[in-house]
């Protein structure tokens, strides 16, 4: 019953056949049955391109890493699971250190199979808000799957929850939650957003330091919780494989740049999402997926196709949605270009460029390539990142279409509204929104605000054109 | 009592006493009330330290949302809604404002201030774990911040002079302890409200001016006898009690209940530890303020504040537990989802949790729940 499903993602037959005991000991695990495949196969069609290999193979990349996620435990792996906002090279190092860790981001997975792909997280979420994580009280959806995964016993309790608190607060409560309650060892990589208002792009030496010091130290409880050994060569070697990815990643990016937009966010998001939790699978399967995508999409520029019209005013969003699709290709249907988002990078040249820098440890090169970014360096930092990628990708406006239930994002939507219209001078719409649940904020929930705003942009456009 | 009277009128004097302060010159240094600002810094280097912990009222909550989406923390949305509303005097006074940076809604008052307001912000780091990096980081935090109020505002702070106030603050400290004690008793001499007002107090009015209240507070309360109890014996915890914010408290009063003991991470002077010893006194800040401070609820893991709250039920021989916490506080959300069966399991006790927006309407639903809970645990 699920042959179809595999094929659209991009499995040949025999791949299939060889996985088949282990994809129906994991479907029967998460009680997907017939109805959920059926509906599976009918969003895959309806929000992704089908005819691209690239995007196929990449929503295969996540079925499969559905399947060693939940089968992790009975396949003899020691489970860690790290918290998202991640340290991609962490998870990295860790399943390059060895073949029997298992360390991956379960409410990524969840959020992108279960609620992208099969739009079932409904009852994951549900579990949580009745565990701690109550509705109304603006609680973070992903980590309701996070918690709600594990209650459900979707996904198995880990040997090890490996969180970070430099920048949300809620992340390491919900680990402390599971430790509280289940024992499960922790470690937490804390951190303090204290930098002055005007200090971005500079960042304090201390606060490197410490969140390097705090890298170092998950690491050497890591090692000890697992009983692994994680080598220098292994750290330089995550880091390395990492900002390839990366490199190769916003190589593929740098075509959004071209008018008409060759490809949707919507197509971009498998990669995206894999290169943000860096599991043994992603990493290794990742390149060959960027670059098939990067293939197709010179194909396309070359013959002029776009998935809105030349000349479609060009928007940023915050970030991809996580578990709905319809979100993103309902701002396409309004006529607006998603180049880029606020979590992206800017060009291709700055994802190696975080690597020239003074300092030479393993940890402090990675603490300090995660304050680059501006957006775990202050409020301000966030809204020079902000400037910066209007710029750079000469938007017309930002589609502010910010996280309510992230306390640590929910601080800069008014403020980056007008700092933006400020300069460069574009017009700002800011919007509530859920990226990791759409059962309040979904597309058509939306719909209305974005069109008017898609019509404003086309006639600021159409006017700057005729002066 | 008379001392009661005597720090109301302290109170009512003290916007025109700063102003007067103010125009002679001396710095009035604001700070966010969660108790990791070290005072003795402020009164070290000649300037004023003010709490900014005004809350409970609806219309800076409501205004504030044209500058902060609602998401947050209700306490923290309302103080940039104070500053910008121009009603409450001291907060038009300020002249810098220091923000510990604990957790996210304490983050926004940072930013908004810096942002919106043309007051300057000083913001240093509190870790929310406890070891020797994070003390480390705490304590480069306090020197930056010694170096900050040196410069702006012309005084070296001494040796001396800091061991003077250290001395003071401790004196202050001692006190609170002192009568917050004497209601261990079964007979407690001194009500929650009046409690609540004085650690309110400590925050806003001059450090020897609060010492003379406390002490006639506490040789009124050596003489008189008090009445008996007439209800269960309550212990209220949570996010924040800021000054205004009595709706929980006239709630539990109205039952007949009273409360014993608080334990809060903003809004109310932690008075349970001293600053210690004559060795390097910016290490010896960092030791109370951090190390030694009993942690909110964003540290990890959380034990060392529920195991607490426990102690205090005890100690205090409460008949059940309150939990009092503003919207959208997640830290607090999720331990209250997993106290209740430490609570009950350690104690026997039962908990409510309360949530406010600072909205006058909720004050019907509030008493419901107030009154029932307060039944179930009558004995």
């Amino acid at each position: 019953m699920y042959t179809e499903l595999f094929k659209l993602c991009g499995f040949e037959p025999e791949e299939i056949e060889k996985e088949r005991p282990r994809i129906e000991k994991a479907f029967q695990k998460a009680g997907i049955g017939r109805e959920d495949i059926e509906r599976a196969e009918g969003r895959v069609k309806r929000y992704f391109d089908m005819t691209s290999l690239g995007v196929r193979k990449g929503l295969g990349i996540w079925l499969e890493q559905l399947i060693d996620l939940m089968l992790a435990r009975e396949e003899g792996k020691k489970i860690v699971y790290p918290d998202f906002p991640t340290i991609p090279m962490i998870t990295l190092a860790l399943n390059l250190a060895s073949e029997e860790v298992y360390c991956q981001t379960p409410e990524i997975v969840l959020d992108f199979v279960m609620g992208q792909i099969f739009g079932k997280l409904d009852p994951i979420l549900e579990a949580a808000e009745a565990h701690g994580m109550p509705p109304a009280s603006a609680m973070c959806a992903l980590k309701q799957a996070r918690l709600g995964g594990i209650l459900k016993g979707i996904v198995p309790m880990p040997d090890l929850l490996l969180g970070t608190g430099f920048y949300c607060d809620l992340t390491p409560k919900v680990d402390d939650l599971l430790h509280e309650i289940y024992g499960v060892p922790m470690v937490i990589m804390d951190g303090c957003m204290d930098s002055g208002w005007d200090e971005f792009p500079e960042i304090r030496p201390r606060r490197v330091k410490a969140l390097a010091g705090e890298i170092r130290r998950a690491i050497d409880e890591s090692e000890k919780v697992l009983g692994i050994k994680i080598t220098d060569e292994v750290l330089d070697k995550s880091l390395g494989d990492f900002v390839g990815l990366w490199t190769a990643l916003y190589g593929l990016w740098d075509f959004l740049k071209r008018d008409p937009m060759p490809m949707s966010l919507v197509d971009l998001a498998p990669v995206w999402w894999f290169s943000t939790t860096t599991e043994r699978r992603g990493i290794t399967e990742g390149f060959g997926v960027i670059a098939a995508l990067t293939d197709e999409i010179k194909k396309k520029v070359d013959a002029g196709v776009g998935v809105v019209e030349k000349g479609a005013p060009r928007v940023l969003i915050m970030c991809h949605q996580a578990t709905d699709p319809n979100v993103m290709r309902m701002i396409e249907e309004a006529g607006l270009a998603i180049p880029t988002t606020a979590l992206m990078g800017v060009t291709s040249a700055q994802a190696t460029s975080y690597l020239e820098t003074k300092y030479t440890t393993w940890e402090e090169k990675v603490a300090n390539m995660l304050l680059c970014h501006g957006l775990y360096h202050s409020t301000s930092g966030l809204i020079h990142r902000y400037r910066e990628l209007c710029k750079t990708w000469e938007l017309d406006g930002v589609l502010n279409l910010y996280q309510f239930s992230c306390r640590a994002f929910c601080i800069s939507p008014l403020l980056v509204k007008k700092s933006i219209e400020e300069d460069p001078g574009i017009p700002v719409l800011s919007l509530e929104g859920d990226m990791w649940d759409s059962r309040t904020y979904s597309a058509e929930a939306l719909r209305t605000r974005v069109e008017a705003f898609a019509e404003m942009l086309r006639a600021a456009k159409t006017a700057k054109a005729l002066k | 009592m008379e001392a009661m009277e005597k720090l109301s009128a302290y109170m009512k004097n003290r916007v025109a006493e700063l102003s007067k302060l103010k125009s002679q010159g001396r710095k009035i240094i604001g700070y966010t009330p969660g108790g990791y600002m070290p005072e003795e810094l402020v009164y070290a280097c000649g300037a004023v330290p003010a709490g900014l912990l005004r809350g409970g009222e609806h219309e800076p909550v409501l205004y504030a949302g044209a500058y902060l989406p609602r998401w947050l923390d209700t306490f923290c949305r309302a103080q940039i809604g104070y500053k910008l509303l121009k009603d409450e005097a001291l907060y038009q006074m300020i002249d810098l404002l220091v923000v510990p940076i604990t957790d996210n809604n304490i983050r926004a008052i940072a930013d908004s201030w810096d942002f919106y307001t043309d007051v300057e912000v000083f913001s240093f780091g509190v870790p929310h774990v406890k070891n020797d990096s994070a003390f480390k980081y705490y304590l480069e935090g306090i020197n930056l911040l010694k170096e900050k109020l040196e410069n702006f505002t012309g005084t070296k702070i001494s040796e001396p002079k800091l061991r003077e106030v250290i001395d003071l603050c401790n004196k202050e400290r001692g006190l609170l302890k002192e009568i917050s004690l004497m209601r261990k008793s079964q007979r407690p001499p001194i009500s929650g409200r009046d409690f609540i007002n004085l650690n309110h107090a400590s925050f806003l009015l001059d450090k020897r001016t609060m010492i003379e209240v406390l002490e006639s507070v506490l040789a009124e309360l050596k003489k008189q006898t008090a009445p008996p109890p007439t209800g269960p014996r309550v212990l209220l915890t949570g996010s924040t009690l800021a000054y205004g914010d009595y709706k929980i408290l006239g709630l539990i009063e109205e039952t007949g209940a009273s409360v014993v003991v608080e334990e809060f991470a903003e809004g109310m002077r932690h008075y349970w530890e001293t600053v210690r010893g004559d060795g390097d006194q910016m290490k010896a800040l960092a030791d109370r303020y951090f190390a030694r401070r009993e942690p909110p609820a964003w540290f990890r893991p959380s034990r060392e504040r529920l195991d607490f709250i426990i102690k205090l039920a005890k100690e205090f021989k409460v008949d059940g537990v309150i939990w009092y916490q503003t919207m959208y506080r997640e830290a607090y959300d999720l331990e209250s989802y997993y106290f209740p069966d430490m609570l009950k399991k350690e104690t026997g006790l039962r908990m409510l949790k309360i949530e406010s927006d600072y909205d006058a309407a909720e004050i019907g639903p509030f008493r419901t729940r107030v009154e029932t809970f307060i039944e179930t645990i009558r004995r």
